[in-house]
Parts: structure tokens; sequence; C-alpha cells
């Protein structure tokens, strides 16, 4: 009994760590894709497709820790310090919306991913705002709640196509 | 594990809907339509500056270190130069609009565009 799960966990770190290559791939094609939104720093989430499968194939824990390397290794790799703690801020906060909605059962995975956006965009503007101590950052919201959703539902359909596809993996 | 990935279900529908009625009210509250008529400089949680949008004027920040320089125009403002990581405040161009903002995060530095002398701007 000992052998199966040992070789099925080093089936699961293994597809973790390609995932995790993917995912930073998907970090630096987004840092080549800016949204011209007249604000900087607005991404696709394209990273979230991988993050999103991982959610749902490898679950949640395992999800977390491809997220949290791909953050770091694109600020990096890519960013600066200080993008660094911003992109942090909306990837936790994307993170932990997104498995709550997952866990309750009622939503798609275009739902989840489209809350994680909308998340993800309101993360960081709570930074701006600590940062700048400044609530006038809110002029922004409407925008960013919106392209948060667009992108979200959108990077979400393309998850749930490849999710059909691969959910015969060994999970 | 037989899941059946569907598209969108009932609830992601309420909460699209809910999202998007929310970004409505937040619109309206802070988009007023009237031309803004101040810039707002706040550094480091102090304002240091207003200066009015009917006045061309090129407003230099440098503490030493943190450097921005903020152009006023035909009734617009602009970060035209900054010395900042990556550069976000020059992006986010003109601003004239009541509750605009420009943003230079790494130097803590906004600029905000109130309404006539600021009484209907959001509050600090
Ligand atoms: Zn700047």
């Amino acid at each position: 009994m000992q052998y199966p799960t040992n070789k099925e966990k080093a089936n699961k770190v293994a597809v973790c760590g390609v995932l995790t290559a993917l995912a930073l791939i998907f970090s630096y094609v987004e840092v080549l894709l800016p949204l011209p939104l007249g604000i900087p720093g607005i991404k696709l989430g394209l990273a979230n497709i991988v993050i999103l499968a991982a959610i749902y194939t490898v679950g949640p824990k395992y999800a977390f820790s491809i997220n949290a390397v791909r953050v770091c290794m694109a600020a990096l790799l890519f960013g600066s310090v200080f993008s660094a703690i911003y992109a942090m801020c909306g990837a936790l906060v994307s993170f932990a919306g997104m498995v709550l909605l997952k866990k309750t059962g009622l939503f798609s995975p275009a739902g989840v991913s489209m809350a994680g956006g909308v998340l993800h965009n309101l993360g960081q503007l709570g930074v701006a705002c600590t940062i700048m101590e400044t609530a006038g950052v809110m002029y922004y919201f409407p925008v960013l709640l919106f392209s948060g959703m667009a992108c979200g539902a959108g990077i979400g359909i393309l998850a749930t196509i490849i999710l059909r596809r691969i959910h015969r993996m060994p999970a | 594990m037989e899941h059946k990935y569907t598209f969108f279900k009932k609830a992601d529908i309420v909460l699209a809907a809910g999202l998007i009625a929310l970004g409505f009210v937040v619109l309206w509250f802070t988009h007023s339509a009237q031309a803004g008529s101040l810039a707002v400089v706040v550094k480091d949680g102090k304002t240091i500056g207003s200066y009015p949008l009917a006045i061309d004027k090129t407003v230099e920040i440098d503490n030493g270190t943190d450097r921005n320089v903020l152009v006023i125009e035909n009734g617009s403002a602009r970060m035209q130069e900054a010395n900042c990581s990556g550069q976000d405040c020059i992006g986010f161009g003109r601003i004239d609009k009541p509750g605009q903002v420009i943003l230079c995060l790494p130097h803590k530095l906004s600029v905000t565009i109130t309404g006539e002398g600021g009484s209907d701007a959001i509050s600090y």
C-alpha cells in the first residue's frame, strides 16, 4: 500500500513543477501585453488559467505553492521589489476568494475565475490606497472591477475548456 | 472524480449581476461630469501643494532622492518625468476630472484633481 501512494505523490509534485513553469511563462507573456486602460499595472491574469486548473486538479494546497512560487519568481525576473508587494497582495486576495467560492460548490470555474480577477485588481487597489493614504484611488475602482470581471471570466472559460480535456489526468 | 465542468451556473450570473451593479454605483459616486479645478499633490500622506489647472505650470517635486516633474497645461495635469522604478506614474497620462488620480507608488506620491475648492472631491 505504501508504494502506490508514494508514486502518486511523486506524480503530483512533477505535475506541480510543470504547472509552475507554465504559470511563469504566462506571467512573462502578461508583462509583454499590458492593457491600455489608462491605468498602469492592469494585467490580463493569464497565469490564473494555470492556478485555476491547479485548484481543480491537484487541489488548493498545491495550487497555493504553485502560485506563491510563480509570484516570487515573476517579481525576481520581470519586476521590482515594489511590484512584488503589489502583485503578492493581489494574488493572495484573489486566491483566497477563489478557493472559498469553489468550496461553496455553487460556482463554475468561470465564475470562480471571474471573482478571482475582480479580487486580484481590488486587492492591488487596496494596497495602493494603504500606501498612498488616500481614498482618491477609488476613482479607478469601477474600471478595475469591470476589467477584472471581463478578464477573469474570459480566462475562466479557457480554463474550463482545459479542465474538460485534462480531467482524466491522475490527480 | 467525474467532474462536469459547466461554463456558467446560476450563482455565477447572480454574482456577475451584483458586481456590475456595485461597479455602476461606485461609478455614479466617483465620476461627476464637471471639469476639475485644482491638482492636489500629496506626498507621504501630507498635502504639499495645490495648483489651479487654469494656470500652466511645471511643478518639480524633489526631496533629494525622489524626483517627479508634474506639468499643468491646457487645463490638465500629467507627470512628465520621474526617477521611480517602473515609471508607472507617467503612464497615467493627462488627468482633468474630479477624483482622477496620478499615482507614483514607489515615491508615495499622488496627484488628485478636485472640484471647486475641493468641497465635492473624495476626501482623503
Ligand atoms: Zn512614479
